[in-house]
């Protein structure tokens, strides 16, 4: 009961929030990202795999906020409308960086090839423990792998910790069709790193 | 089968990793260098005014806007002229270039009567 009565307290607040600004107040925007600044950047990183990258979106995820908060009806929690954002921003920095190396590849076929193609180095999440850090930068490697909406709901509820529900509410999406990724998310991963140790032999 | 195994474990402690992992944090005053951005974007009111000029709806709209304007414009003076004929015809019941200038003059004298 206390659970439910505290989770009401913060849902209220995030509303008082949003109501100021709308009508402009700084302070709030101020109270907004310091608040959710970490979820942003956590989820940003989790899929462009970039510190730097990751923060540029964030940045961006609240110019967006201020800008466009009056279009926020309020039919889903804030910080839903928070993650679309920042999945949706994310997303498109990842096609635009693919467009870029297929470019990139195609002048080199042609001769012009002034563009280096740099392999980034692996990546390393700062909030994965030290015993385990070899093991998640190959499983990232594997993650940047997976098809888009696997993507982001192995992201999501890995790296973010949303419960399936949370996941599906972000997605807008259902339960069972969260399941159903997941659960292929996981046998592709599992077969890319089945690959990836077989020709470490 | 060893091997096998081997590689099931490397498999599952990879999977395995991100369990217990922690929200990682944006560099110290984030917030300050976003209001450093905005008010940098903020300066730039003519990129801005050009942005929202070539947004799709806006350009259609404002052409749609021009060419109806100029069609008003066009068909109005259309009428102005027809009607003018439409005098003369009516008045001579010909149409010969003479009768239109006779009529013509006769209306300047017309307009321009003094007191």
């Amino acid at each position: 009961m206390r659970n439910i009565v505290f989770l009401n307290f913060i849902q209220l607040d995030e509303r008082v929030l949003v109501e100021r600004l709308k009508q402009g107040d700084e302070s709030a925007f101020k109270a907004i990202v310091e608040t959710w600044q970490g979820m942003v950047f956590n989820t940003a990183l989790g899929i462009v795999q970039n510190a730097e990258d990751a923060e540029d979106i964030a940045q961006e995820v609240f110019v967006q906020v201020y800008q466009s908060v009056n279009s926020f009806k309020g039919d889903s929690k804030f910080s839903t409308w928070l993650y679309r954002i920042t999945i949706t921003k994310s997303l498109d920095h990842e096609r635009k960086k693919k467009r870029k190396k297929r470019f990139a590849f195609v002048r080199s076929i042609f001769g012009d090839d002034n563009e280096v193609l740099v392999n980034p180095p692996d990546f390393h999440h700062p909030g994965v423990t030290l015993d385990n850090k070899e093991n998640s930068a190959v499983l990232f490697k594997a993650i940047s792998e997976l098809p888009e909406n696997q993507r982001v709901a192995f992201t999501l509820n890995k790296v973010e910790g949303l419960s399936y529900q949370e996941v599906a509410d972000v997605m807008k999406s259902t339960v069972s069709s969260v399941e159903s990724l997941m659960h292929r998310a996981k046998n592709n991963l599992r077969k890319k790193l089945e690959d990836y140790y077989n020709s470490r032999k | 089968m060893n091997t096998e195994k081997k590689i099931e474990k490397l498999v599952e402690n990879a999977l395995n990793s991100l369990n217990q992992i922690e929200r990682a944090e944006p560099t110290p005053f984030f917030y300050t260098r976003l209001r450093a951005k905005m008010e940098k974007e903020q300066k730039n009111i003519w990129e801005r005014l050009a942005a929202i000029l070539a947004r799709p709806v806006v350009a259609t709209s404002t052409l749609l806007l021009i060419l109806a304007f100029n069609a008003f414009f066009l068909f109005q003076n259309n009428d102005g002229t027809q009607t003018i004929s439409g005098q003369s015809t009516f008045a001579q019941g010909n149409n010969s270039a003479e009768d239109y200038f006779t009529i013509a003059a006769t209306s300047f004298d017309y307009e321009n009567l003094e007191p």
